[in-house]
């Protein structure tokens, strides 16, 4: 199973949520309206705008789908050896 | 099991996605107007800001439609649909069969009489690719003619590259379709502070006296074309009709997207919504329902913008006419106005203004059919 790493940079998000639309098992809106990354649905530890988790290949689709609906390119996806997944580099 | 999708956008490519996804057998045909793989609507603001490059944009390797056995015809539109023989004809002459169809062709954008080099829209590749050319070579104004969502991109674009800028609408405000005037008028405001010279009542471009030296930026809305649809015997409106479950009134043909005109259950009439996450959504619930699921499309649509460092957000169903009254909150002199749209006692959209933070308040007050006194704003 891939391990992703999940990053919404909250300088960029715009609160537009459509990421929340598409893959709200791992983008839910905070009250500052901005998106934050959750892990298949839950919060473990802290709220927070950056996580590492497994994913199936069906999730990872989801996700990758989640960030480029983003207007602003505010989600970042990175593998395991920490290569950036999106945007492509 | 043969399944067609008609336009190769993002809700027809997700689809065709979604049903490989279900159905490794299947043949899957994805017919397309336009040359290019799919790519970013949402982005081609940004890569006419220069902010990303071109080859970003694409959301799939040409190499994609063969990897995942999608029979992709490209550069051909669909002219006639045989629903009793059960096959389209596609511009090319070539008659194409399916035991399933999905029409996911969006809308066309509607433009103006006035014509020239100078005249861009703001809908496809093509047409940035044109815009970003004009604005390269112009000596003149950014003059946007338009009062709604696309138009507030042109501006924002405009503003952004630092070049004079010219907002001309017809209506007394921008948004004036959806937005009440304490809105419009925190709008108008916002744009006079950053140096937008901002002309409302504008009937046509040439009222602001445009020169071949200013690139003209026009958005006026979009309409999807039915006339194809109506002669092959599909219900439309303003868009073609569909129940929850994006099925037409013909056996075996949906619609998904910009196009459809559905059963919306959470404000509980037929909506059309015209975004990008619900072009996602519904081609995704199309393609299940395609294979044989049951599956309603369930979804408070939103679409937000950001006007030159204002937030502009609609959500849920903001059709005045459709609303029983109106609620306002906030003001413009203290730089943000939400307005809450009621019906039958229930909150079913709002506009919000510089109030960001009234976003989850209102999405979970409008899934929830809350009255509008229930909703806890800020």
């Amino acid at each position: 199973m891939p391990k992703l790493t999940v990053k919404v940079d909250p300088d960029l998000c715009i609160g537009a949520a459509s990421c929340v639309t598409i893959a709200p098992e791992t983008f839910q809106m905070n009250d500052e309206n901005k998106a934050y990354v959750l892990d298949h649905g839950t919060e473990p530890g802290e709220r927070t705008y950056q996580r590492t988790f497994d994913v199936t290949a069906d999730e990872m689709e989801t996700i990758i789908m989640g960030a480029q609906s983003c207007p602003t390119l505010a989600i970042f996806i990175y593998d395991e050896s920490g290569k950036q997944l999106f945007p492509d580099v | 099991m043969r399944h067609v999708i008609i336009g190769a956008g993002i809700s027809g490519t997700t689809a065709a996605e979604e049903l490989r996804k279900l159905d490794e057998t299947a043949e899957i045909v994805l017919i397309g107007e336009e040359h290019e793989v799919i790519y970013s609507r949402v982005l081609l603001p940004h890569y006419a800001k220069g902010i990303v490059s071109r080859e970003k944009i694409f959301l799939k390797k040409e190499t994609w439609y063969l990897d995942k056995n999608i029979e992709w015809l490209c550069g051909v539109r669909c002219e006639e649909i045989d629903t009793v023989n059960r096959f389209v004809t596609i511009s090319d002459g070539r008659e194409i069969p399916y035991d399933k169809l999905l029409i996911t062709t969006g809308a066309e954008i509607q433009t103006l009489p006035y014509d020239g080099e100078n005249v861009c829209y703001f809908q496809t590749l093509g047409d940035t690719e044109h815009l970003i050319a004009r604005m390269a070579s112009c000596s003149g104004r950014g003059v946007v003619y338009g009062g709604s969502f696309i138009a507030s991109e042109l501006i924002d674009l405009f503003v952004h590259r630092g070049m004079s800028t010219v907002a001309a609408f017809r209506g007394p405000w921008m948004f004036s379709r959806i937005l009440d005037a304490e809105s419009g008028a925190l709008v108008t405001t916002h744009l006079k502070r950053v140096g937008v010279d901002v002309r409302p009542g504008s009937e046509t471009p040439e009222s602001v006296g445009v020169t071949p030296d200013d690139v003209v930026a026009v958005g006026v809305g979009i309409a999807p074309e039915l006339g194809w649809v109506r002669d092959a015997g599909i219900e439309t409106g303003r868009g073609i009709l569909t129940n929850a479950r994006l099925e037409t009134n013909v056996a075996d043909v949906y619609a998904a997207g910009d196009i459809a005109e559905f059963d919306d259950l959470v404000v509980g009439r037929r909506v059309m919504a015209g975004n990008w996450p619900s072009a996602v959504m519904q081609g995704r619930v199309a393609a299940r329902n395609m294979a044989g699921a049951n599956e309603e499309f369930q979804n408070v649509s939103s679409y937000a913008t950001n006007l030159a460092g204002l937030d502009i957000i609609a959500v849920g169903d903001t059709d005045r006419a459709a609303s029983d009254s109106t609620v306002i909150v906030g003001s413009a002199s203290a730089g943000g106005v939400t307005q809450l749209f009621v019906r039958s006692g229930k909150l079913v959209g709002a506009t919000l203004v510089g109030r960001n933070h009234d976003r989850k308040a209102v999405t979970d007050g409008i899934k929830a059919g809350l009255a509008v006194g229930d909703v806890k704003l800020q």
